[in-house]
């Protein structure tokens, strides 16, 4: 039974509904601190069952290996990828253990391996990569259960809506309990440099994929749309774009050196810094005051030589329901800002 | 009521309250009623009390703004049908086009411009493609050569040519091929400064040879199909 699944939800209940009705059948029967035991019971059953749906909604522990901590490490990327698509015309997902030797952080990363990988003559090329960052509480399972990436980006690319890409999914924090936003945090993770140089180090390094600035973007709903902003904005040379699916214009947290107020600030960035020569794709709900506002906002600052296009869902407020809408536009727009799969390099290594 | 208004919070937190009381007060209720009392009465408390922290988080984080959200918002994604170029007919035959349009007497250019398709361009009418310009001294049709996956524009300036005056080329250019507004510019020597100032800074390759055109090719977006749009 899988810790995100529906019957857990319901199993939880049912012992909620067991402890509520052992608290009636026993209460007259206990003395003081059996009854104190019984009331125990169900606040403990009540808030366990809270946990599970809170857990379920947003993925921050995917598995019951990761709750106990006993997840074991991806095979090495040699014995991970696949030589053959599960099913003509879809991508694969594969997880990688990425370790970082900038940052010090040594984490899984799954990574969406398009179709055209695996199928002559496609495989001989280096494929355009989308870093695609999960929001806070949460984990990369949130955009691979709940959002549903394999198949969106399956569906794009087999429209022709979007090129044959590579997407990765790395997690922005070594902490389930510890936001980052994709900083490198004064005394904690340095989640920004292993986002933006160990994890792109080793996609080079072990995948087909492009090298160069022009076939690299980001992308992120919630906090991960702060990230791919702030990231954006923070290494314009390695990066040409990135979508951000209800980002907001601050962090929101503190990084411990008040950089939240400036140099990872987005609005700060854009009022105080020269703009950098991207382009962005701000997308929002329009009753998610908090990211609406922030978003209006970059857009708004937003000037040349920087390009910004805006998407706005009318309703749906801060949730997986407006992501799913968002998404495939936005992987539309960055694969049209992105340079195309081409010939590999000569040092390129699978 | 608004789903994150107070008063569904309020209303929420009051109707706990009267349930804890009313589950007090049949606590001790005699005969077969005593249990299904309580177990409902209990039930009921948990559900409020559950509701009623859940309404104040999403009321601060804005997670579900209304009844509607909650109950799963309505697409509003769109994929617009990509519209032929004017001159789809004639650049299926894959040779070099001389292209006409009426704006170009106000380019200033030494001959007109010469449009080259991609091989694939006939075959895939519903993807719109990147352009590789060619700023160049001669448009000779030995001098441009067909980019897979980009349609090859081939410009000859003069001295009086300016970006100014080339304002209305891409629109134009939209109108009459099925092309994306990204670009890549081949620029002979004399040309380069009116590369350098063309709007939205595309990438600028000297000179365009083989090499040239292979190297552009490689920066640009490949041929798509119209994307998925929301409202902006």
């Amino acid at each position: 039974m899988r810790i995100d699944g529906p019957w857990t939800v319901a199993v939880s209940l049912l012992v909620v509904l067991a402890a509520t009705a052992g608290l009636a059948l026993w209460w007259d029967r206990a003395r003081l601190l059996g009854r104190a035991a019984l009331i125990v019971t169900v606040v403990l059953g009540v808030v366990a069952a809270s946990a599970v749906e809170v857990n379920r909604l947003t993925e921050t522990y995917p598995s019951w290996s990761a709750l106990t901590g006993d997840e074991p490490e991806p095979p090495a990327p040699e014995q991970a990828t696949p030589e053959t698509t599960a099913e003509p015309g879809k991508g694969r997902l594969v997880t990688y253990q990425v370790p970082g030797p900038a940052s010090g952080m040594n984490m899984p990363m799954t990574v969406y391996l398009p179709a055209a990988y695996f199928t002559p003559p496609d495989r001989d090329l280096d494929f355009p990569v989308i870093e695609a960052l999960h929001g806070y509480p949460g984990t990369p399972q949130s955009w691979i259960r709940r959002i549903d990436i394999a198949g969106r980006l399956d569906r794009e690319i087999a429209a022709g809506r979007m090129a044959p890409t590579v997407v990765l999914l790395p997690y922005q924090t070594p902490d389930r309990l510890l936001d980052t936003e994709c900083t490198n945090m004064v005394g904690g993770p340095q989640s920004e440099t292993y986002l933006t140089k160990d994890v792109p180090d080793w996609a080079r390094a072990h995948l087909h994929v492009r090298r160069d600035r022009a076939g690299w973007a980001l992308t992120g709903y919630s906090a991960g749309a702060f990230c791919a902003m702030n990231l954006l904005l923070k290494h314009p040379d390695q990066y040409a774009a990135a979508a951000s699916l209800s980002g907001y214009a601050d962090p929101g947290i503190k990084v411990g050196d008040h950089s939240e107020k400036t140099t990872n600030n987005i609005a700060w960035r854009l009022s105080h810094l020269p703009r950098p020569s991207v382009a962005m794709w701000v997308g929002w709900a329009d009753d998610d005051v908090d990211a609406r506002d922030g978003s209006r906002r970059i857009v708004e600052l937003a000037k040349p030589p920087l390009s910004v296009v805006s998407a706005v869902v009318p309703h749906g407020g801060h949730s997986h329901a407006v992501w799913r809408q968002m998404d495939g536009p936005a992987f539309d727009w960055l694969s049209a800002h992105l340079a195309r799969p081409a010939r590999c390099t000569a040092d390129s290594k699978r | 009521m608004s789903l994150v208004g107070l008063p569904l919070i309020l209303l929420t937190w009051a109707l706990a309250i009267g349930a804890v009381a009313a589950t007090v007060r049949g606590w001790r209720l005699a005969g077969r009623w005593r249990m299904p009392v309580r177990i409902v009465g209990l039930v009921v408390v948990e559900a409020l009390v559950v509701a009623g922290a859940g309404l104040i988080v999403n009321r601060q984080d804005s997670f579900y703004p209304s009844w509607q959200a909650l109950g799963g918002a309505a697409s509003v994604v769109t994929v617009p049908s990509t519209s032929a170029g004017r001159l789809d007919g004639t650049l299926d035959s894959h040779a070099a086009v001389t292209w006409s349009p009426p704006e170009a007497a106000a380019w200033h250019l030494a001959a007109a411009p010469q449009l080259i398709a991609p091989s694939d361009y006939a075959a895939t009418p519903a993807r719109t493609f990147p352009v590789i310009l060619v700023l160049t001294t001669t448009t000779e049709a030995a001098e441009i050569r067909p980019a897979a996956g980009a349609l090859t524009v081939a410009l000859a300036p003069t001295a009086d040519t300016t970006v100014a005056a080339l304002a209305d080329l891409s629109g134009r250019l939209a109108r009459d091929a099925r092309v994306t507004d990204r670009l890549v510019i081949l620029a002979d020597g004399p040309w380069a400064s009116l590369a350098a100032g063309w709007p939205g800074r595309p990438p600028v390759i000297a000179g365009h040879t083989a090499a040239d055109f292979e190297r552009a090719t490689r920066d640009l977006p490949a041929p798509l199909a119209a994307p998925e749009e929301l409202p902006s």
